[in-house]
């Protein structure tokens, strides 16, 4: 019955993305990868530790992933589990062996779900298989950072990881999305303030950010599909928040300007079909965000930049 | 000598290895079981069948199929402006007569317009399945320096709003919960805000641009669902499968998104004495999210709620919309490794996503795994 369930549901979403797909030009397709770890306990950076385990998540990158698909971009590089290490992920400026360029920052967007954690203002990320003698990617975070993006290709990051992008990691993130003496940079990044939550019920959240992030602002589709408002640590008498004790699901967005106009503008307004409008940003001197105000997840404090 | 100790230690240490790992596993999982325990005897008693018999009075009477009108939407939201409306809109069935599952989508402007306006209304073209999108998007000058405006609106019009444009996609009041008297969270809304600074702290410009409302579906429940012991609160309402969101700024709704709002009824076919015990409740959910990977409970939360199920596929006597399915009472379990409030992290204490899974309350007459 599950599977039939799964049928309807995926059947559902195909034909509305057949419908729009038509009529949007396929002339520019992006490139598109997603990197997902699910299985941690047969890596060696949390070896044997099945607490670390989380089989469903992949299934939620995929949604994302084979929605743009469906939507006229291309497919070029599922990657699951396997040998995740920080390698796909550092560029080869923060240290030798680092082959961003021929992984993350190859395609024009992607997707990494992977646990997460604070490294100090910026993004941790805790890959299967250690590598370069590290076994996070770290983005942001000042010095200790080796991950930045869009100097190769990259223009569209999601972060489907715990604290990904906390409401205090912007300033120093923006270093990440525009490498210093470089011309490209990375346009829009999503991630999470503090915890975010697997379900396959949530799989259609994805595959929608996709749908959406053609149509109007890809910061707002996706902050619009994953924000979960009041749905966790409900108390039994409390479904609906009423009595206050409900926590949420936090997304949020960055991008970086020279300006203040263009990193908001772009903030407002770049999609997945029109990133050539805008370009790649020019300087990071701005940084701009978005977010719920006090929205209020597990782990941290209410949003409040 | 040192070495001679060590190597002794390391030994007893990697003898002794899988009954720790036994042992702690064992811990976990007794904790864990312990965990769900505790909060289930509250909710449930010894078993699910009390919960059932109650929740086999609800009678789901909105029909979002009944209250749609595409003609008045689209007239509603579009106005004058010529809509295209897809050529495939008028076809509720597959060419092989069954109900179509896909969606009628009506445009005004390019959805491919780099800096054009555009808007969309789409709708499952069976509505009673229950999925309805409307989205506008304002022209842009990519290279314009204007500020966005903030939003004026209060959240108690921002919620009021929400619910006029609700009523205009059909979506039943009765089917919305209202938070009763005294209750210290009455409205579902909350502001988008976006900011931009050059440096932390120093010239930043901060803007709420849109109040954004979200509501889970609910039904009310005759004679009510569960009276917590704790705090004398009544449960009046179950969860129901479907949800909204509405965001609006002072020019009106921006985006819509019903999702699942269908028009499945109770199964018919629920017995109550295939309710489950709370112990076997315990043991499945424990089992399920050992699989899943969980260990460790900061957070714990069992909701009773309804799960759209669909109905066996060979059944003789199927329910009265078969795209809609039918609902069936089930546990929400929502468990994360970290407790409340700002928890530390590091490379070696990352923080593991938390987990949301369903359980039906009610045995199936064939086997079948866990909902999710």
């Amino acid at each position: 019955m599950k599977a039939r369930h799964s049928k309807i549901g995926s059947g559902v979403r195909a034909l509305v993305g057949l419908a729009l797909a038509a009529m949007l030009s396929s002339a520019q397709a992006l490139k598109v990868d997603m990197y997902a770890i699910g299985n941690w306990s047969a890596g060696n950076c949390a070896a044997g530790d099945t607490d670390a385990n989380r089989p469903s998540w992949p299934g939620m990158a995929q949604s994302w992933y084979d929605w743009m698909g469906i939507m006229g971009e291309t497919k070029t590089g599922k990657f699951i589990d396997g040998n995740m290490t920080v390698k796909r992920f550092c560029d080869p400026s923060s240290k030798a062996g680092c082959q961003d360029f021929s992984w993350v920052d190859w395609p024009d967007a992607a997707i990494v779900a992977a646990h997460g954690y604070d490294a100090g203002d910026g993004w941790g990320a805790l890959m299967r298989n250690s590598e370069l003698g590290t076994c996070s990617l770290v983005m942001g975070a000042g010095a200790s950072g080796s991950t930045f993006v869009g100097d190769n290709n990259l223009k569209f990051l999601h972060a489907s990881s715990c604290l990904s992008l906390n409401d205090n990691y912007f300033s120093k993130m923006r270093v990440a999305m525009k490498k210093p003496g470089t011309a490209k940079g990375l346009h829009v990044m999503t991630g999470f303030h503090g915890v975010m939550f697997i379900s396959s019920s949530f799989n259609g959240n994805y595959a929608n950010t996709a749908l959406l992030g053609h149509l109007t602002a890809v910061s707002k589709a996706w902050t619009s599909q994953h924000y979960k408002s009041n749905q966790f640590s409900c108390a039994g008498y409390d479904p609906f928040n009423w009595f206050g004790t409900c926590q949420d699901q936090c997304p949020t967005a960055m991008t970086v300007g020279a300006t203040a106009s263009s990193a908001l503008n772009r903030l407002l307004h770049e999609r997945y079909n029109n990133a050539g409008a805008f370009g790649p940003p020019s300087g990071r001197s701005y940084y701009a965000w978005m977010g719920y105000r006090g929205c209020d997840p597990v782990s941290q404090d209410g949003f409040n930049p | 000598m040192y070495d001679r100790i060590r190597l002794l230690v390391i030994a007893a240490a990697l003898m002794a290895g899988p009954a720790i790992v036994k042992a702690q596993t064992a811990d976990a999982r007794e904790a864990l079981r312990a965990a769900v325990s505790a909060q289930l005897r509250p909710l449930l008693g010894d078993s699910a069948a009390g919960v059932v018999e109650r929740l086999k009075g609800v009678k789901p009477d909105g029909a979002i199929s009944r209250n749609f009108n595409p003609a008045t939407v689209s007239k509603a939201v579009f106005g004058r402006a010529a809509a295209n409306v897809a050529p495939d809109c008028s076809t509720t069935q597959t060419r092989t007569k069954e109900p179509d599952p896909g969606r009628c989508v009506i445009q005004t402007g390019s959805p491919d317009a780099p800096a054009g306006a555009y808007a969309m209304l789409s709708f499952s073209k069976n509505v009673g399945i229950g999925d309805i999108t409307y989205l506008r998007r304002p022209a842009f000058d990519p290279k314009g320096t204007a500020l966005p405006s903030p939003v004026k609106l209060s959240d108690a019009d921002a919620y009021a709003d929400a619910l006029k444009f609700l009523d205009l996609l059909g979506v039943p009041r009765s089917e919305i919960p209202i938070a009763p008297r005294g209750a210290s969270n009455p409205l579902p809304v909350r502001s988008l805000l976006i900011g931009v600074e050059q440096d932390p702290g120093k010239d930043a410009t901060r803007i709420e641009v849109q109040k954004v409302v979200n509501f889970q579906r609910a039904f009310v429940v005759p004679g009510g669902l569960f009276k917590d012991p704790a705090t004398g609160v009544e449960l009046t309402h179950v969860l129901a499968p479907g949800e909204v969101t509405v965001a609006i700024d002072d020019g009106g709704v921006q985006f819509a998104d019903v999702q699942g709002w269908s028009d499945a009824q109770m199964d018919s076919k629920l017995d109550p004495s295939l309710a489950k015990t709370t112990p076997e409740l315990v043991d499945e959910i424990v089992d399920d999210l050992f699989a899943e990977g969980v260990r460790k409970t900061g957070s714990l939360s069992i909701l009773i709620g309804l799960r759209k199920a669909y109905p066996n596929p060979d059944d003789p006597n199927p329910p009265i919309c078969p795209v809609c399915g039918v609902l069936r009472p089930a546990l929400r379990v929502v468990i994360s490794q970290v407790g409340p409030g700002v928890a530390e992290s590091s490379e070696r204490n990352f923080i593991a996503p938390g987990v949301v899974r369903e359980y039906d309350l009610v045995g199936q007459t064939e086997a079948e795994s866990p909902a999710r």
